[in-house]
């Protein structure tokens, strides 16, 4: 059996299309000494809505971190329409998972979607009037025009999701990132934020979704990408979700690399200890 | 009883208005603190400040100084932050997790403070130091030195508080958001640390410590069951601070035995317990009110429908909808063992919906019986009551020995966009179950 039988759509080593939205480069991140992503190599086409699609401990969350400059690499780069994210952050939107935050929080749902327009406030003036009607017209545009004034513990885990997806939308960026957007909301939600996917990715922009439902993938993604601690395969959805790929991203046995990695946590735990 | 001396009315001035601005800021800065779930963190710096004030006196009495305010105020300072920092190495080194690494740090350096304030006593400028005042404080004996200091120090705090309100609020909220976006959250969280720091300082050499780690925290929570909104609950913080403060103050003015720091602290907990209670945001009355008006319609719901299904119409074959509403008496016998009420509590129930006229005593006052309005309302609630056990055994694959009593606990809270949803559902276009 060979060691790594990876065969990527997208070479290591090969140019970069100039087309891309997110282009990621050599990446490898580890936690605690564990490796999470080993040697990513991705462009993720403009203008299309892609998939992060792999089993639970894949690195999906941890690439979009890695994308967002929130995780410290080992190595590689990301570049954001051909320059680093730094410099490129008002053209990326962030989604993060719903559970990320405390929903208690004594906060309403259109102060949390204003979040989304801090970049362009600026710093030491506050929220202003226009700003609140710009929330709440997005708000409408996710189906919640009425729960604009609720205080966001008091709505459903899809209408929270909503909140998120609109505070995204504030940000008027290019690139969307969204870490499981789809996770346990209602049907209605669903299509909602299908619906507004399918307007951004016709105005242009680029959408970029973790996804942890495979038999769904393929009716929501148009370019997908295979995890599983290195990229199993990347490229059109139609020639990426093969049964094959499929069975190497979620075949349940452990192989060399992911030995390798147990083997290397364990000897970083027996240093700390 | 002769008027107080001018010189008394002076000092009480000057305290009332030293510890409102301690307690406006301390309510501020304890607000952020708090809904950045580092509540226990104000009380390991306050006790952390311990130490440095008492290095502080030694280092400056044995180069031959007296008691320097600023010296004190910046060992105090220092070790606060050290013993922040303290709390974060233990969290990233070892397994344990926040409250024991807090409970460590706080102890150690309380521990640490105190030996060393026994040193300071035995120093021969040590007695008249008053340093035992940082632990309980001497609030009714303030200089005016104290309410120039925290005069600087609330001002700084409250200044910072209303510069940065967006921005800490998106840090405590969803700090990856935050980070995100561009925003600098390593110095937004440090400069929330130097707010906590400030009052703690300032509010250690003017209140002592019991005060400030009371007004840090309590006016926070207490505004918290006030408000759903940041904004107000900040502004809150910073009033309840401020009148607990006040409050004490004058308290102590006309109970001179009384220590006004802990006044302040009981003004505080006082205001905490009544928001609690009333807080039209968590109050526990409100909850509990609402529960009981849940209760009471699922009572009176129950009464109607078992109304509905024990009686008939009076003509026989109903054939308009109208005759459909006029219904056969009940007897109150059988309506008893219909659910287990109490012969009282049924009286009582049937009396509240005889006011509403929608039920009716018959002559002979043993048999009730439904009135038009009450039919209309009793075959609404009947066709919810069906529709949802339907829904439940068609589409929920619940057993249907478990469906009545499924369908009892959620009908009286479905709203009347949700029926209609199961009428579609269940592919009905209008039209009563039992019709």
């Amino acid at each position: 059996m060979p060691l790594i039988h990876a065969t990527p759509a997208t070479l290591p080593g090969a140019e970069h299309s100039s087309d891309a939205a997110i282009c990621i480069h050599d990446l490898t991140v580890a936690y605690d000494g564990r490796p999470v992503l080993w040697d990513i190599d991705l462009d993720f086409p403009t203008g299309s809505v892609c998939g992060i699609v792999g089993p639970n401990g894949a690195g999906k969350s941890t690439l979009l971190k890695a994308i967002l400059g929130q995780v410290a690499t080992t190595s590689g780069r990301v570049l954001v329409h051909g320059a680093s994210f730094d410099t490129q952050r008002r053209m990326v939107a962030y989604v993060p998972q719903r559970e990320s935050v405390d929903w208690e929080f004594p906060v309403r749902a259109v102060d949390v979607v204003a979040m989304g327009a801090y970049p362009r406030i600026g710093w030491f003036r506050g929220v202003s009037r226009a700003v609140i009607d710009e929330a709440r017209a997005v708000l409408d545009r996710v189906g919640m025009a009425d729960l604009a004034m609720r205080q966001i513990g008091r709505l459903s885990g899809g209408q929270q999701q909503r909140v998120f997806l609109a505070r995204a939308l504030m940000q008027r960026a290019q690139v969307y990132l969204l870490d499981e957007p789809l996770a346990s909301v209602d049907a209605s939600t669903e299509q909602v934020i299908l619906g507004v996917l399918a307007e951004l990715k016709r105005e242009g922009r680029t959408i970029i979704a973790v996804h942890h439902d495979l038999a769904t993938a393929s009716q929501n993604f148009d370019w997908c990408v295979l995890l599983n601690m290195r990229v199993i395969a990347a490229g059109a959805t139609a020639h990426t979700l093969t049964e094959e790929n499929v069975a190497r991203t979620y075949g349940g046995r452990l192989t060399i690399l992911s030995e390798a990695a147990e083997a290397l946590r364990q000897a970083a735990s027996r240093g700390v200890a | 009883m002769e008027p107080p001396p001018p010189m008394m009315d002076w000092t009480l001035r000057t305290v009332l208005l030293t510890v409102s601005l301690l307690g406006a800021a301390a309510g501020a800065a304890g607000a952020f603190v708090l809904l950045r779930r580092r509540a226990l963190l104000g009380d390991v710096m306050s006790h952390a400040a311990l130490p440095g004030v008492a290095i502080a006196f030694i280092v400056t009495a044995s180069l031959g100084l007296t008691r320097s305010l600023p010296a004190l105020a910046l060992g105090a300072a220092l070790t606060a932050l050290a013993g922040a920092w303290c709390v974060s190495w233990i969290r990233r080194q070892t397994r344990l997790r926040d409250d024991a690494a807090m409970g460590i740090v706080l102890g150690c350096f309380y521990g640490l403070g105190v030996a060393l304030l026994g040193i300071v006593q035995s120093l021969p400028t040590g007695q008249q130091a008053g340093l035992t005042h940082l632990l309980l404080g001497h609030v009714a004996s303030m200089t005016s030195s104290d309410l120039w200091s925290v005069l600087a120090g609330a001002s700084v705090v409250l200044i910072l508080t209303l510069a940065l309100f967006k921005e800490w609020r998106l840090l405590c909220f969803d700090e990856p958001f935050a980070q995100a976006i561009g925003r600098p959250t390593r110095r937004l969280d440090a400069m929330l640390m130097v707010a906590l720091g400030l009052v703690i300082v300032v509010g250690m050499q003017a209140a002592g410590l019991l005060v400030v780690v009371a007004l840090l925290i309590t006016p926070a929570a207490a505004a918290r069951a006030c408000t759903v909104r940041t904004g107000s609950m900040v502004a809150i913080a910073s009033a309840i601070g401020a009148l607990s403060g006040a409050g004490g103050a004058l308290l102590s003015a006309s109970a001179p035995d009384l220590p006004a720091g802990a006044l302040c602290v009981l003004v505080a907990c006082a205001a905490f317990l009544v928001a609690l209670v009333v807080g039209p945001a968590e109050g526990v009355l409100w909850r509990a009110l609402r529960r009981w008006r849940l209760e009471a319609r699922v009572r009176r719901e129950h009464l109607l429908r078992a109304m509905w299904e024990l009686s008939s119409p009076c003509e026989r074959p109903a054939t308009t909808p109208a005759a459909l509403l006029r219904r056969t008496p009940v007897a109150l016998a059988t309506l008893l063992q219909r659910r287990s009420w109490s012969g009282p509590r049924l009286r009582a129930l049937i009396g509240r919906e005889a006011r509403r006229g929608y039920i009716q005593w018959t002559a002979t006052r043993d048999a009730v019986t439904l009135t038009e309005a009450g039919s209309a309302q009793a075959r609404s609630l009947e066709r919810i009551h069906r529709l949802w056990e339907e829904y439940l055994t068609r589409r929920a694959d619940i057993a249907p020995t478990h469906v009545d009593r499924d369908a009892d606990i959620i009908e009286h809270v479905l709203g009347p966009e949700l029926v209609q949803q199961l009428e579609r559902d269940l592919d009905r276009r209008g039209g009563g179950a039992t019709a």
